[in-house]
């Protein structure tokens, strides 16, 4: 099958599926973001100040970035999106009922589709041979996991990981610079990508391109979330949710009120490894791509995860799979696993209640976890499927750390 | 190209034939919905309660109310009765405390009374051997049911007894239908997009179809 039809086939399923599932996220966010069209600026002041007077009250838990792009895309297809602020500040059950629902869900997952394919795009260029090239191309497209992560659970992290892999090819260009604000403008919609920049930086030749590199990237970051430090909103919502505060749950106390905490600890030996490398030989864009991945598997593995944030490491892990194909089971077992702990939570929008554009019936239908409940705790089977994944990153990581094969 | 296959296989597994298959789960339909929950009424051996109601649906086979069963204490019966309009007594079903958890949405199942559209039934609560620091307590909802009246020990109260009605599917097939109906029906409702999606879907399918067809004639 040549690149055209895959991509045609790629957009076709996406197509068919985009409009049917429901994930209750994707409402929240994009009415959040939709008070950019009333003129508010500072969104999360505004959800301060006004929070009683609004039908969802949630805060908004993202980067300033995420505001500004998903709340300029509602600009743009407003002479399309019918009633679509009314569906969005519908807070009842009743929202999945509303006539429009295919519209909005379809506009509304439109941009995805395009990260998307940017992303499989930019994977084909970290490869030189043209069948490679299919292959990474093909299996980014044609895999299970990103088709349900992205269109039916349907967060926007797709935005930010997408930046992630154009950082990964300006390394290939050696355009350090780029590369590192590439990280810089993805940490604008998610705190995660920064957590790769210190391997970016240690991949950089020079002392002198490192630091330019530590602050363009690091300075661009501050310069888009300056300007809402001092709202309370923002650092309730945005600096101590999700991920920045996840990452310090798990952890050894050390007494008199220290603790280690095990993410850190593990991304720090990562550091270390990669730091203190043979003879300080230059990084290769096979290593710093193990690096990627080994740094998303290891946090992973230390924290309780949504299921959007598997798709961090992802297009990664289909990288090496397409350059070292003995990946593919381990990586798949890891995969499968991992999809699961979150599926066993007590959230109807873990299974059935994706169903509820298609039908408010399926919400009748008891949860995994509700099910679960009844035989045996369902929080041991998380905990031994996260076990599992983690006890899979460890030895993956080591693999990783060790090898030797180069992306060609 | 094994990927292509299996993705297809996986997402028309998980997206279309799951959800297919969950339908034959469904048995149970919701017909009046249960309205906002307020302050509690006790069951027990000097409190009953009767709600009367007019059915919307034939098939009429489950009555369910949000239940208080504090500290867990209850682990007695409580009676379910339902009578048809003249007082006539038509199904009878208990629930035991020790299945019901503070809050819980407990469901008095029972055999189908198949011709139920637009019939008033009244249904009474009642734990005559529970004291009345173990009872149950059940929600009452400030808002009146239309068409129906609550009583505590056969006394006019205001208010209702906070309870949702279920009726039973007629055949295996109808949420099925019922689903496919519902999105057919919401696609058609918003013809603009439908058209224009439709015509997507197509042109992709168009394209493919067309490529697949001159591989075949070479």
């Amino acid at each position: 099958m040549d690149i055209k039809k895959i991509v045609v086939l790629a957009v076709l399923i996406r197509l068919l599926i985009m409009p049917f599932y429901f994930h209750p996220d994707i409402k929240t966010t994009y009415y959040k973001t939709s008070f950019l069209r009333q003129g508010v600026f500072n969104v999360y002041k505004y959800l301060d100040q006004h929070k009683t007077d609004l039908t969802l009250q949630e805060n908004f838990n993202y980067f300033p970035l995420t505001y500004f792009l998903l709340g300029g895309y509602q600009f743009a297809i407003s002479p399309l999106a019918g009633d679509i602020n009314h569906w969005l500040a519908n807070a009842s059950s009743g929202a999945v009922e509303e006539t429009g629902i295919y519209r909005y869900l379809f506009l509304l997952k439109l941009p995805y589709i395009i990260f998307d394919l940017l992303i499989g795009f930019f994977l084909m260029k970290l490869f030189e041979e043209k069948e490679k090239q299919r292959q990474v191309l093909t299996l980014w497209l044609f895999n299970p996991f990103s088709i349900l992560i992205i269109y039916v659970f349907a967060n926007f992290d797709t935005i930010p990981v997408c930046l992630s892999v154009i950082s990964l090819f300006l390394v290939k260009k050696q355009k350090w610079l780029l590369s590192a604000l590439s990280l810089g403008i993805a940490a604008c919609f998610k705190a995660y990508p920064l957590i790769f920049l210190p391997f970016l930086l240690l991949a950089i030749p020079t002392l002198r391109l490192r630091l330019q590199a530590l602050a363009l990237s690091l300075g661009f970051f501050i310069l888009i979330i300056f300007p809402f430090l001092l709202s309370p909103g923002f650092s309730q919502a945005a600096l101590v949710s999700g991920l920045t505060t996840r990452i310090f749950d798990s952890n050894i106390g050390l007494g008199f009120g220290e603790y280690l905490y095990s993410g850190v600890v593990a991304l720090v030996i990562l550091f270390f490894h990669l730091l203190l490398r043979e003879n300080y030989k230059r990084v290769s864009l096979d290593q710093l791509l193990s690096y990627f991945i080994a740094s998303m598997l290891i946090l992973l593995s230390f924290i309780h995860f949504h299921i959007q944030w598997l798709l961090w490491a992802l297009p990664f892990i289909v990288a090496l799979v397409v350059e070292n194909k003995r990946y593919f089971g381990p990586m798949l077992i890891l995969l499968c696993s991992g999809i699961l702990v979150p599926v066993l939570y007590n959230d109807q929008y873990m299974g059935v209640g994706l169903l509820s554009a298609l039908s408010p019936l399926y919400t009748l239908l008891p949860t995994p976890y509700t099910i679960l409940q009844k035989i045996y705790d369902p929080f041991i089977l998380q905990s031994i499927l996260h076990s599992l994944y983690a006890g899979g990153s460890i030895i993956l990581v080591w693999k990783l750390l060790v090898r030797k094969d180069e992306i060609s | 190209m094994k990927s292509v296959k299996y993705t297809i296989i996986i997402l028309i597994a998980l997206l279309i034939a799951v959800p297919a298959l969950l339908t034959f789960l469904i048995t149970y339909i919701p017909s009046l919905p249960q309205p906002s929950l307020g302050a509690t009424q006790k069951i027990d051996e000097w409190e009953n309660l009767s709600q009367s109601f007019t059915e919307k649906n034939n098939n009429l086979a489950e009555v369910a109310l949000t239940l208080k069963n504090p500290d867990f204490k209850n682990k007695q019966d409580i009676i379910f009765n339902l009578y048809d309009s003249t007082g006539h007594l038509l199904r009878t079903t208990t629930r035991n405390g020790s299945s019901i958890i503070d809050g819980d949405f407990v469901k008095f199942q029972f055999a189908p009374i198949a011709d139920s559209a637009n019939q008033s039934y009244t249904f009474t609560l009642s734990a005559p051997r529970v004291n009345i620091n173990d009872a149950l307590e059940s929600y009452i909802s400030p808002q009146n049911t239309p068409g129906g009246v609550m009583k505590v020990n056969d006394k006019v109260a205001t208010g209702s007894a906070s309870f949702a009605t279920f009726y039973r599917i007629p055949n295996r097939f109808f949420v099925l239908k019922s689903v496919l109906q519902g999105v057919v029906q919401k696609l058609l409702a918003d013809s603009t997009f439908a058209i224009i999606y439709i015509l997507l879907i197509l042109s992709c399918a168009g394209y493919l179809l067309k490529d697949l067809l001159k591989n075949r004639r070479r």
